[in-house]
Parts: structure tokens; sequence; C-alpha cells
């Protein structure tokens, strides 16, 4: 997770303590693990160093793990301030949770990863976005409400009356079992209508919303943000579509992405006591799961300058649009067209006039598919240009598949 | 069949199968489905072939083969044959082969057309579509009514005059275009097949056998002219056929068993003829674009 906000306002012991209650490892444990983000920081401070001793007398090469990499609660403090070249040393971490040491894969003690980044100042560095990609999740903590302020106050301060000790114990119906908690999420599932998962069908609906670029290609495989390598949204000149949610982002969901999406409102839905997972609950955690992720474009700013600082608007801004057009495709006689030619190569049958099935021939499949494609070709919309896509792979593999 | 298809977005079943019958059917018309240029065709209210009121856009003059429509003929696999400058064909036999030359449509025939208008989700008029066709550019030309292009924009009188020569002045070259309506001669009784499509169900059935027709209109062979002769454009009758030999406009040919209709224009006379064989073939042959509209 990616903790961003002002200094001083409790980032790091919020992660420290909520570590410490969530995974019931010792407070000292973790703050002797952490790792203080500086430009200084090498290999051997973030990942593992050999056992010296047996290195000089006896030229033995053993790698000795830090502390980091074997604590259940991992914290980057102000991560912000390692340069990117040193980023990289511990991007396969937050990616796999292992790490690569003299040649030696080292797996770390499975946990949260937490990376705090105060707001860019002199001393800083920006994180790239490959690295930020391997944040599943990030939040923006402000400083607390003037209400609660009070009621930090009122606490007492710990630290001059010593009952720190006392305030970590952890009661134990509070302890959390995380074996039985992964099997309980793993369980929830999520409504089905005419065959098709809804939250599936959404979150490939948003990643297929934001990924198209015309920028990028006239051919449609290739026709995605990933491949605007030098001309992205914001330096093409205007495309065809000029108001269509992909307009509004840089960038693209990558597939790491997508699948934390599917895994956290899985989560969401099991913390809120559900069974299943709605799109409501998708909803609530996608600002949460892509603010650090989607770059907005200039027209996106144009629309709204808070875009700018305010990234969660601005996801919640652009999922609301996707959402739109995903409830236009449902009424459509687009998303009929592409149905129906979608039936013809899944299930090679018709219904005819009379309700009896009948078997297509192959003739039929073709002209079936390639009427479809052109009814589609009528719909001036980007997700028109996605089905139309998929019919055409589909009933390619059909036909390759048939030659095989 | 591969079970692992599954539809990116959830979607009832209901009336997918009637949506998959329609898609199988030959394609309809619609302006929306082409990439044709509105200001080459011209607005004309007329009739369908039960005879009720509709609107279709008629392209000014016969298709051109531009680089537009020799890229559409090459994706019908239609091929290019080699002619010299006298127009002599240099390779291929165009009597058996779906050929077409560089610059005007020719050796398409009746049948072959079809495929190309069906691309630009077109038709050919039928004759008393064409009658109508000819009646209002005649009144435009004479100033009783206005002639509006695909756009809306009033057509001139220069190319009100232009498109009338092209079609029926008495000049050559020869110049001739095929009509959509088939004859079948039985009896007493002349059948007009009208509304021709490319019934792709069975698509290893040869072109000519899988044309067909969405009307079928029976007349008495005694309600028309069944004998050749000069005519007048107002003597054709609801269906565009001549009822009396009478003026000198237009020289009529009279249906005959499985003909089709054309029209043709050179330095002797302009002919309608309805008993044209549909495998005929020839350079000036050509097909003017109908689009239904409403």
């Amino acid at each position: 997770m990616l903790v961003t906000g002002a200094p001083g306002i409790g980032k790091t012991t919020g992660l420290e303590y909520a570590g410490h209650f969530f995974t019931g490892t010792p407070l000292e444990e973790i703050l002797a693990a952490e790792i203080q983000g500086n430009p200084q920081l090498t290999e051997e401070k973030l990942v593992a160093s050999y056992d010296l001793g047996k290195l000089i007398k006896e030229g033995e090469r053993i790698v000795i793990p830090n502390r980091f990499l074997g604590c259940p609660v991992k914290i980057i403090d102000e991560g912000n301030r390692i340069p990117a070249d040193n980023l990289s040393i511990i991007m396969r971490l937050v990616d796999t949770g292992k790490a690569v040491y003299g040649g030696q894969v080292l797996e770390a003690v499975p946990g949260p990863l937490f990376l705090t980044a105060n707001y860019a100042d002199e001393g800083t560095f920006q994180l790239t976005p490959p690295f930020l990609d391997r944040f599943d999740v990030a939040t923006m903590v402000t400083s607390p409400q003037p209400w609660d302020l009070r009621k930090i106050r009122e606490r007492g301060d710990e630290k001059l009356n010593g009952e720190l000790n006392k305030l970590l114990e952890i009661p134990e119906n509070l302890k959390l079992d995380f074996n039985q908690i992964r099997k309980e999420i793993k369980k929830i599932d999520q409504k089905v209508e005419y065959e098709v998962p809804v939250v599936d069908a959404f979150v490939d609906f948003l990643y297929s919303s934001l990924r198209f670029s015309e920028a990028a290609s006239k051919n449609l495989a290739r026709a995605t943000k990933g491949n605007a390598w030098r001309i992205n949204q914001d330096n093409a000149v205007s495309g065809h579509f000029i108001d269509s949610p992909f307009n509004y982002s840089l960038n693209e969901l990558s597939v790491r992405t997508v699948r934390a999406i599917q895994r956290y409102a899985k989560a969401y839905a099991w913390f809120n006591g559900k069974d299943k997972v709605e799109l409501n609950d998708l909803k609530t955690i996608l600002p949460y799961l892509l603010w650090h992720k989607v770059q907005p474009s200039s027209k996106a700013l144009a629309e709204d300058q808070i875009f700018e600082n305010d990234r969660i608007s601005f996801v919640e801004d652009l999922v609301e649009k996707v959402e739109t057009d995903y409830y236009e495709v449902l009424g459509s006689d687009a998303l009929k067209y592409y149905s129906a030619g979608l039936n013809a190569l899944r299930t090679g049958m018709i219904k005819d006039k009379n309700g009896e099935d009948r078997k297509l021939s192959e003739d039929e499949i073709r002209n079936l598919v390639k009427a479809s494609i052109s009814k589609l070709s009528d719909v001036d919309k980007p997700y028109a240009l996605t089905f139309a896509s998929h019919l055409s792979s589909e009933f390619n593999s059909r036909a390759n598949g048939s030659k095989k | 069949m591969s079970k692992e298809i599954r539809s990116l977005i959830p979607v009832k079943p209901d009336g997918l199968d009637e949506i998959a019958q329609d898609l199988l059917k030959p394609a309809t018309t619609s302006p929306l489905n082409t990439s044709i240029d509105l200001r080459e065709f011209l607005r004309l209210e007329t009739v369908d072939p039960n005879l009720n009121p509709i609107e279709l856009l008629v392209e000014k003059y016969p298709i051109k083969v531009d680089k537009r429509v020799k890229q559409v003929l090459t994706s019908l696999d239609y091929k290019l044959v080699n002619i010299d400058a006298s127009g002599n064909i240099l390779s291929g036999d165009y009597s058996s082969e779906n050929i077409w030359v560089p610059n005007r449509l020719g050796h398409l025939n009746w049948f072959e057309q079809l495929p190309l208008l069906e691309h630009f989700n077109s038709q050919r008029l039928t004759l008393r579509q064409f009658k109508d066709f000819i009646s209002l550019l005649k009144e435009a030309k004479d100033g009783r009514k206005k002639l509006y292009d695909g756009l809306g924009s009033i057509v001139d009188e220069n190319e009100i005059n232009k498109i009338l020569d092209v079609l029926i002045k008495k000049e050559d070259p020869w110049r001739s275009e095929y009509l959509d309506t088939k004859f079948e001669v039985k009896n007493d009784k002349v059948i007009l097949h009208e509304g021709h499509y490319v019934d792709n169900t069975s698509l290893s059935l040869p072109l000519e056998q899988r044309i067909k027709a969405k009307y079928k209109k029976e007349i008495d062979k005694d309600s028309i002219l069944m004998q050749d002769g000069f005519t007048s454009f107002k003597y054709l009758n609801d269906y565009g056929l001549a009822t009396k030999i009478e003026g000198n406009e237009v020289y009529y040919l009279h249906p005959s068993n499985n003909a089709v209709a054309g029209f043709d224009a050179d330095s002797d006379w302009a002919d309608l003829v309805c008993g044209r064989n549909p495998g005929y073939l020839d350079l000036a042959l050509g097909v003017r674009r109908a689009i239904l509209i409403k």
C-alpha cells in the first residue's frame, strides 16, 4: 500500500500500529525492520548482505537477509526520498514478495508492504509509473479533523505516562486468522447475469474503455495507450473520438491492476459481511486502487483543474464516465448485434421462426458474424470497435481451430 | 463448438435469435452504412414495388470505377482484366469470370453487379422508379420542380442538363445501364420480379442461383404493350411499362421471358429495354446506385 500525505500527520505511526494490531507482530520488530528512505540506501540495507565473517575468513558467500525481509509488516518510510535506481531493487519485492541478492532468490515473509511518501519537496524523487503500478492500493492521509484532534489530545500522551505497552496488547477476540480470512474472501462470489459475472464485466469494460488510443496505431490490435510511446493523448492531434473515457487518461490499466481490482473488491465485500461482491463494492474501492496509477490527460485537467491535486476525484469522475457508457451499452443495439454474432460462434445454432433449433452451416456462421461486424461499424463508439474485434478474434480462433 | 466463448457484457438472450435471423438476411439499405458522397446523389420521391411511397437517393451518373470501387471489387474477388487501347480484352475469359475494367464497370453482367451494389447498401432502380427519376429530371429542367442532392442542396440547371444528357441525349457513345426489374412471361401474364438481393445462406451455389427477388407482381399481358416501338415516358404505367405506341421520346423493347430491364442511349435513340439477357456484358454497361432513405 502506498500512503501519501503531508509530513507529521501520523502516516508512518499509523502504519506501524495498524501493522502491529492486524498481524500481531511486536511493534519493536516492525520498527527494527522499517527502512527509512534516503538517497544513500544500498542493496545491502534494503535486501540482504553477505556474512562478512564467513566471507573474510573462509571466502564463503553466505547471504543474510535483512530484518526487512523477515518482518511480516514491511514499512518503507518516505519512499520517495529513494532514487529510482535504488527503488528498482525493491520493485520485484513489492510485486512478488521475492528479492535477489548475490544470485540467490530470497523469499520475504508474507505480509503487507507499506510505502509512505510525503508530497514533493527538494529532497524527493518522482516515483516512476512502473513502480507505482506495483502498489495495489493507495490512500491519501489527511491531517485529522479538529474534533479528532481533540480526541487525540484527551487520550493522554502515552510516551509520557508509560502506558504504551498496555495499549499495544491485542485482546484475544480481536486477533486475526489470516489463513481463514483468505479462505473466506476466496469464497466470495459475484452475481452472474446471463452467464456473465457482472463485476468482471464492468472491470473488463473499464479496462477496455481506458486502453484505447487512436494515436497509437491504425491497427486496432495495437491501438492501445501502452503502444502510444511517442505520441500520447496530450500531444496527439485530435482523433475521431473526442469525448470518450479514453480521452481523459494518459495511460491504461495493467493486467496486474485488473487482477488486484477483483481481489480487493472481494475483500471489501467480505469486510462488509457479504457473500457476494457487487458493482457498488467495486465502485467504492476503485478510486483507491487507481488514483496513483491513472494519470489525467490535459483534457481531464481542462475539465477540472482540481484533478491535478485530487486524483481520487479524478478517478471517481472517470469511472462515472465509463459507467455512463456501460449503461448505454446495456441498452444498445450494438450489444444485441454483438451477442447474436457471438452466440452463433459459441453454439453454432439458431432458433428458426418456429422456435426450432437449427444447426448453422459454416457459411451462415461466417455471414452472420460478418453482418454483425458490419452493423457494429455503424455505431460510432469505441466500445463497438471492441465488440467487432472480439467477434473477429473469436471467428479467427474458430476458423484456425477447425483447420487443425 | 467452443463453449468458452463468453460475452464481454451480460445480455438478455430474448430476441437474439430474431436478430440473428435478420442478420442472415441480405443487408438492409441505409445511407449510414456507406461511405458515399451525398453530393453525387439526388433525392427521389417514388414508390416501392408494392407502390408504397418511399424516398431514394439516386446516383446522378452511373457508378464510376474509382479507387474506392476498385477496392470493393477486389475485396469481392472480381478480377481485373487487361484491355488494349481499343477495348479488346487481352486476357481472361469474360463470359465465365467476374471481371472488371479500369475505368468503367462494363464487364459486370446483371447478376455480377448486385454484390457490388449490396456492398454499398444500395440497389438498382426498378422500371417504375426509373420512370419517376426521368420525370423528376425533366420537370426540374422545365422549372416545375426543384431537384435536391443528397445533402439537401438545390441542383443547378447546368447540372440537371448534364445528368439528362448523359442519360437520354441522342448522341454517341452508346451508354447503357441495368435496372432491377426481371421478367417472367407466362401464358397471358407478365410477372415482374423486383427487389433483388443475393441470398448468402448457400454460398456453394453459383451467384446466378443465389439471386432472389423480394417482390413479385403479376400483370395481364393485355394491360401493357407487348410489341416494340417508339413511345413517350408519359405512356409508361405504374410499373414503368409502356401502354401504347405514341410519341418518339424513347424506343420500347417489350418484356420477354427471363429477361431484365435496362436503359440505353446513343446517336440514334434512347431505348427502354425489357428484353435484355441478364448475362449480357459490354464495356459501356453501367449501373446507378439507389439507396433507400425512408
